[in-house]
């Protein structure tokens, strides 16, 4: 798969190499070398846009998705300069090729981003422990909560006494509600566990050995429910990112065809 | 109790397919409540309002709750056969997916409606024009020399407009015709076709002006930009400094005849040496050549400033040439037919007119007449009648029969020619009598000058000044005559006044005939173009450019004399001193001119142009386009502004 | 669901017949023809009678000369009786592909795959709800055209009549081991194997007879087929197979304990033993550990043609004294072959130089190296030939390989993307393609398979009848047997009892979708993968 990936990035270079000496070319030649360049662009873009076709298309082999997907990212990056080759400049004059270049480097920068977080987060869900599918959350959630009413009951019924209860309604129900402290699970911040230790001591003083063996089992839940919660955070993410990458990609690629159609009849 | 997750959470039996196709989600799960086991259908329905259809067997109702579901459950179905656990039916949520899917259908929608609006908004203008910088389709403001004047007309005035467009009127401004070089070719023309490579229709290939000259691209852009290694795309003659460049003409930068035969070398070595002229002899070569306005050229100051105090005697009264213009006729007057034709003159039978001079009429004439000499009585006739017209109503009878000929005379053609004069000729002549000078005797040395009669009688004309405004005006009728179609005699006239020996003033003495005809009779056109004229009109020279005023202060050229050589103009210009320039110029024969300076090589100009701080690139001194030039629209149009 | 329930017979075993119907006239003359004549009918329960096994689980094959009846190294899910005539088996290297027919894989076409794009249901589990009674199509006879010319070439063995051959690779879920064919009419009874293992129950000297016969015919070829006789001359192989011993160390139905949460793992050598002989393992799975303060460390394990003892028996052969440095139990079940210590120093030893001890390099390297593997044996994945194994620090959790998955099966995912957790990767509970498939023990239609071409273990969902034997009985979870609905994504109940019709559902590898697993084409970040253990533990072969 390295080698693949090796020879996928060298193709992409030579692409550029390619392209970019075709347009000098052309440059030379008193040609138009936007022509070249923007074609290029526009075939590359295509080929970027076909990945999405081909996750459809898992039932046939279309060379594998992880092949894609190197193509996908090594081309993607190498339209970065086809582009820039293309414009001429980091950011052109004109509205309209402004929203363009805006909404491709939208699409691109939320493209590497991507590419990072599926590079990295990954690696973090791992440390975290545990494997969760996103979609059970809800549920494993659910079946905390039951258990952690269910000791509640267990130590108001042994003790007589309804701290734990209190506490309950007061706070926990609020952790074990859903999914909480998202950004600091994605930051990775101690502030969730901060915040149970903090229960913790506020609360023992006044557990009585019954509901100390209870609570201990919640604080238990807890660590559970804050590994959940970190999962939730970090799969979250992986799959919110394109959320707008792909919008911005279809808008875009709208964008573009409007574009070729344009250049065709003003400037050709 | 045991620990969380338990450890049978994947056993077959408790775990069921996740199902990442389904478009929708349960409700209850998407407010972190527990989903129920069979979740939502394929149309986004609740799955789960009972966890089962409770089955009687016998008189019994059963729980059929699946073994995925949990099994049956303790309390079992409810007496009227429904399940015990009833849920109010939730709202599904659309899946990760699905909202992702809608989301990019909105983000292809609301570029739609953007690219819609724009076209709304784009086509919208008074007047159909659309203004550029309203224009959110537009690709960049213009540049600064195409941003004014496009002010008015808006996108139209390169994004022409084609009448039978079958784009809805709208959309005119938006979905414009295509052919932007048409544009272009309205305001720029060159001496070639706009399409072929250097405006050169012999070179193959076709160009494009946007090829190079991107629009758009902000009001400072540069439209112009070439380079060294575009040029050496089809040049072979690859050019990094001057060592490389090919060998000029040997005759550069003098290529060929100026339109002054001057001979530098004879003027500057002996006749400003001359204590003769010493009064009239410049000391230097900017004493003629105006180094304050060079450019290209280094213009020379004009006939007067210069020549006059010398030659000016050469064209008016040394002049051996004069002009013809009414020579009166021999004719004999023998048969009655002949007689009745003069009659018009108030002849006597056996009256013969004697003229002076020639026997035969001169070419003029013989045009303006309409008539051939050779069918004497028709010609004596007509001669006749216009003699009387010119007794009784002076020049102005030449003025209508020219008009009848269908070329029609100028007044300046007349210039100073008096009635009295015009009626004494001819009154003369029908008189049949001698004719008599002026009373007034002119000073001794002076010739006459102007319109005069000389002894034998007949009216001519000799130059008042250099650039005589009727010999011009004769020179322009002659012209007009060629294009008229009657070149021969226009030859006859042009060579008249031109020729150097004989020709009326000599023009052709200094001012290079070399676009004449050899001969009066060739069909070659007698045109000699009006900046013939001119001290110095732009040789030839295809897409060279060249500033004199920027290396003048390098040298050191003001005011500098003959003398020394080591500065000024003489740095470059070198004058050969073998040359006799004035005597190859008369040849008339291009390929044995000879300038009279020694030829420029590269090395004059790698002398400087060999560092890299000073420019060496192909554009300073070559242009890319033939004669580039505005069209008379834009011409016009600025006039018009002035 | 709410709109309401679909009512369809129950599918019971026996209600689709092995072949088509079965006359009184012949199953009394199948009873009275060998090797049937010799068992006692009296010893078969009323519910699974003789007669009714020869009725439902097995049919009359009329073979014409030239019908191959077996074809080497596929997987076959039956036995055959000859009845009368006789059959010829092939020899020494076997018939070459083309004369055995075999085709590339007669799966989707790309236009019927691609079809699957929106042919698929949009309902969960969704059924076409035919019932279907056509038998296993993949049981295609081909023709050898030419006799006269393979009798030539080949060397061939013929069987007379009364015989039962391709039972051993039936029973054993293993690839049948030699072609066989006939040349001359002959009427063969197949028997699927759920009868063959019926009569085995009840029929004593039946079972008695097919371990003779193992030993008669396979133990040989097998012995032949591994390099360690290599230079042994043909006639010697006679008293090599007499004097091997031939041992089956745990339980056939391992599982069963397995699954009940306790590991049993008979030991069959211990560290400090005398080697008395080279241990061979025929079948099935055996640990290599050895004793680590008050544990054991597992060292590696060996399957199917490994060896065990092989350096101290070579040690003691010359002449040192020489204990068994690691100690061997048996994973499940595992039949062993015991090659003695003279039959090695005969034929062996003296063609060969010292074997190398790799596993004592083991003892220097630091405990986790031995982690993974240690794993693997206790989670038993070392049965697979095709696990899920997901990369944890690649996959992203897109849900892609279950996409895919469900868009090659009509629109249902047929693995679970969860499962036990090593380090960074996962293997999930998704059909692992076992060597020793023991989902298969139990289905009493079998419609639990190895397919013929590539051995994949598949259900077919036609005679499948939802019992949920194999779901059970499949130590790793990997087997789910959901509720099928109809098209319209009613639920489909029968209507005796209204009770849910269902279906075993597995991964079936994608065996019939041009391109493979589906789930492996499909993962974007080099995550997925379906490993083989027998073939990446690195240390098996010692």
């Amino acid at each position: 798969m390295r080698r693949k990936a090796i020879i996928i990035w060298l193709i992409a270079a030579t692409l550029v190499a390619v392209v970019a000496w075709q347009a000098r070319q052309a440059h030379l030649a008193l040609q138009n070398p936007a022509i070249i360049s923007g074609y290029s662009a526009l075939a590359v873009m295509i080929a970027l846009v076909l990945f999405n076709v081909r996750k459809k298309l898992s039932m046939i082999p279309l060379v594998s998705a992880r092949v894609w997907l190197i193509i996908h990212v090594a081309f993607g990056v190498a339209l970065l300069p086809m582009v820039w080759l293309h414009t001429g400049s980091l950011w052109p004059e004109g509205l309209y090729e402004q929203v363009l270049i805006g909404l491709f480097y939208l699409v691109s920068g939320s493209g590497i981003f991507g590419y990072w977080l599926s590079l990295t987060v990954p690696r973090r869900l791992r440390h975290l422990g545990g494997e969760i599918i996103y979609e059970r959350i809800p549920h494993e959630l659910h079946e905390v909560r039951e258990q952690v009413k269910q000791l509640i009951f267990e130590a108001v019924e042994a003790s007589g006494h309804e701290t734990l209860t209190l506490e309950y309604k007061q706070s926990l129900a609020w952790f074990f509600a859903r999914p909480r402290f998202f950004f600091s699970h994605l930051s990775g911040s101690r502030r969730p566990s901060a915040w149970q230790e903090q229960k913790a001591q506020s609360l023992k003083p006044f557990l009585g050995e019954a509901e100390m063996r209870s609570f201990e089992k919640i604080e238990r839940l807890m660590d559970y429910k804050n590994k959940v919660d970190g999962h939730y955070a970090a799969q979250s993410f992986l799959k919110y990112w394109l959320y707008f990458h792909l919008p911005v990609s279809l808008s875009l690629i709208i964008f573009v065809l409007w574009h070729v159609l344009l250049v065709h009849l003003y400037a050709l | 109790m045991s620990d969380f997750p338990p450890q049978d959470r994947f056993a077959h039996n408790k775990s069921n397919y996740e199902r990442p196709t389904k478009g929708y989600v349960c409700g209850r799960a998407a407010f972190w409540g527990k989903p129920c086991a069979s979740g939502p259908d394929a149309n986004g329905g609740c799955g789960g309002v009972a966890d089962c259809q409770p089955f009687k067997e016998g008189d019994r109702w059963e729980c059929r709750r699946t073994a995925s579901q949990g099994g049956k459950c303790a309390a079992g179905p409810n007496p009227d056969g429904s399940c015990c656990n009833q849920r109010p039916p939730c709202a599904p949520v659309p899946s990760v997916r699905r909202q992702r899917g809608r989301l990019a259908l909105v983000g292809a929608v609301l570029a739609i409606c953007v690219l819609g609006m724009t076209l709304f908004f784009d086509s919208r203008s008074e007047s159909g024009t659309v203004k550029t910088n309203t224009l959110f389709s537009n690709p960049g403001e213009l540049s600064d020399v195409h941003h004014a004047f496009s002010a008015g007309e808006g996108c139209q005035t390169c994004h022409l407009i084609e009448e039978d467009s079958v784009v809805p009127s709208g959309f005119v401004a938006v979905i414009p015709r295509q052919d932007i070089q048409a544009g272009c070719v309205n305001c720029h023309e060159f001496g070639g076709p706009a399409a072929s490579p250097h405006n050169d229709a012999d070179l193959a290939g076709n160009t494009n002006c946007t090829n190079c000259h991107t629009e758009h691209q902000g009001r400072f852009a540069n439209l112009t930009q070439t380079t060294n290694q575009q040029c050496a795309f089809c040049h072979e003659q690859k050019f990094d400094n001057f060592a490389d460049h090919v060998a000029f003409d040997d005759r550069f930068p003098s290529l060929r005849a100026g339109q002054i035969v001057f001979d530098h070398n004879k003027h500057v070595k002996f006749h400003f040496q001359d204590k003769k002229y010493a009064d009239a002899a410049p000391a230097g070569c900017t004493d003629c050549h105006q180094s304050e306005a060079a450019g290209r050229r280094v213009d020379v100051k004009n006939f007067e400033q210069m020549c006059a105090s010398c030659h000016l005697p050469n064209i008016v009264e040394s002049a051996k040439g004069e002009m013809a213009f009414l020579d009166l006729p021999k004719l004999k007057l023998k048969r009655a037919a002949e007689l009745a034709a003069f009659n018009a003159c108030g002849a006597e039978p056996g009256e013969t007119f004697k003229s002076n001079g020639k026997s035969r009429s001169n070419p003029f004439i013989n045009w303006l007449l309409g008539a051939e000499p050779k069918k004497k009585v028709k010609f004596a006739e007509a001669y006749c009648g216009l003699l009387q017209d010119l007794r009784k109503d002076g020049i102005g009878a030449i003025f209508s029969r020219m008009s009848e000929r269908g070329v029609a005379a100028t007044p300046a053609m007349f210039s100073g020619i008096s009635r009295e004069l015009v009626s004494q000729v001819t009154e003369q002549w029908i008189t049949n009598e001698r004719y008599r000078p002026p009373k007034q005797k002119l000073p001794k040395g002076v010739s006459e000058l102007g319109w005069y009669v000389d002894r034998k009688g007949d009216l001519k004309y000799k130059p008042v000044s250099h650039a005589d405004p009727v010999a011009m005006a004769w020179i322009d009728f002659a012209k007009r005559l060629d294009s008229a179609g009657a070149g021969k005699l226009a030859s006859k006239l042009t060579l008249s006044i031109l020729s150097d020996d004989k020709g009326l003033g000599a023009c052709g003495k200094c001012h290079n005939q070399s676009t004449m005809p050899a001969a009066p009779d060739s069909e070659t056109s007698v045109a000699l173009a009006s900046s013939a004229w001119h001290s110095m009109a732009d040789a030839p020279h295809h897409r060279f450019v060249f500033n004199h005023d920027a290396h003048l202060s390098l040298v050191g050229a003001r005011n500098t004399n003959f003398a020394d050589s080591s500065t000024g103009c003489a740095v470059c210009h070198k004058i050969n001193d073998e040359s006799n320039y004035a005597k190859v110029v008369r040849k008339k024969d291009q390929a044995a001119y000879q300038s009279n300076f020694q030829a420029l090589t590269t090395d004059t100009c790698a002398q400087c142009h060999n560092e890299e701080s000073i420019q060496a690139d192909c554009r300073m001194c070559h242009q890319y386009h033939e004669e580039p030039r505005f069209s008379n629209r834009v011409l016009d149009t600025m006039g018009a502004r002035k | 669901m709410a709109n309401g329930i679909k009512l369809v017979d129950r599918p019971k075993r026996w209600q689709t017949p092995f072949g088509p119907d079965m006359s009184d006239v012949d199953i009394d003359r199948i009873l009275a023809s060998k090797p049937f004549s010799s068992m006692d009918q009296d010893k078969f329960p009323a519910s699974t009678s003789l007669r009714d096994i020869i009725r439902f689980d097995a049919r009359i094959i009329r073979a014409e000369p030239g019908q191959i009846i077996l074809r080497e190294g596929e997987y076959g899910n039956s036995a055959f009786a000859i009845l009368s005539g006789q059959v010829q088996i092939v020899l020494g290297d076997g018939l070459p592909p083309n004369l055995l027919g075999r085709s590339d894989d007669k799966g989707k076409s790309y236009a019927q795959a691609f079809a699957q794009l929106w042919q698929n249901n949009k309902h969960a589990e969704a059924r076409k709800l035919q019932v279907n009674t056509a038998t296993d199509s993949e049981n295609q006879f081909v023709v050898l055209k030419d006799l006269n010319q393979v009798f030539n070439d080949y060397k061939c063995a013929p069987l007379p009549a009364g015989q039962l051959f391709g039972e051993l690779a039936a029973l054993g879920r293993m690839p049948r081991t030699a072609s066989v064919f006939v040349d001359q009419p002959t009427k063969l009874l197949e028997i699927r194997w759920q009868g063959i293992r019926e009569i085995s129950r009840f029929n004593a000297e039946f079972k008695q007879a097919i371990d003779t016969k193992y030993r008669e015919n396979a133990l040989r070829q097998h012995l032949q087929a591994t390099d360690l006789f290599t230079h042994a001359p043909d006639e010697a192989f006679e008293e090599i197979v007499a004097s091997t011993l031939f041992e089956t160390h745990g339980s056939f139905d391992w599982y069963l304990d397995y699954k009940s949460g306790k590991r049993t793992e008979p030991v069959i050598a211990s560290e400090g033993d005398y080697p008395d002989g080279l241990l061979l393992v025929r079948a099935g799975f055996a640990r290599v550990y050895r004793s680590l303060g008050s544990g054991q460390q597992t060292l590696t394990y060996l399957s199917a043609g490994d060896l065990y003892g092989f350096h101290e028996v070579y040690d003691q052969s010359q002449g040192k004294e020489s204990r068994l440095e690691t100690s061997l139990s048996a994973l499940g079940y595992v039949d062993l072959i015991r090659i003695p210590l003279p039959l090695l120093e005969k034929y062996v030893f003296p063609h060969m130089t010292p074997p190398e001890f790799r596993l004592r390099d083991h003892k220097n390297k630091p405990l986790e190296n031995n982690l993974a593997e240690d794993w693997l044996v206790y989670n038993r994945f070392i049965n697979a030939t095709a696990a899920m194994v997901i990369d944890l620090d690649s996959c992203v959790r897109c849900d892609d390989c279950v996409r895919a998955c469900a868009s090659t099966h009509d629109g249902n995912p047929r693995f679970k993307r969860h499962g036990k957790v090593f380090d960074n990767w996962m293997v999930t509970n998704a059909c692992m393609h076992c060597i020793d498939p023991v989902c298969m023990i139990g289905c009493p239609t079998g419609a639990i398979h190895r397919s013929a071409q590539g051995g994949e273990v598949i259900i077919n969902d036609d005679t499948c009848i939802g019992c949920g034997t194999c779901a059970a009985s499949c130590p790793y979870d990997n087997i789910t047997v959901v509720e099928i609905a109809d098209g319209a994504g009613r639920a489909v109940v029968d209507p005796v009892s209204h009770k849910p019709i269902q279906k075993a559902t597995k991964c079936d590898l994608c065996h019939t979708n041009p391109g493979g697993p589906a789930c492996v084409q499909a993962c974007p970040h080099d995550a997925l993968f379906r490993v083989d253990f027998d073939t990446i533990n690195p240390l098996n072969k010692v």
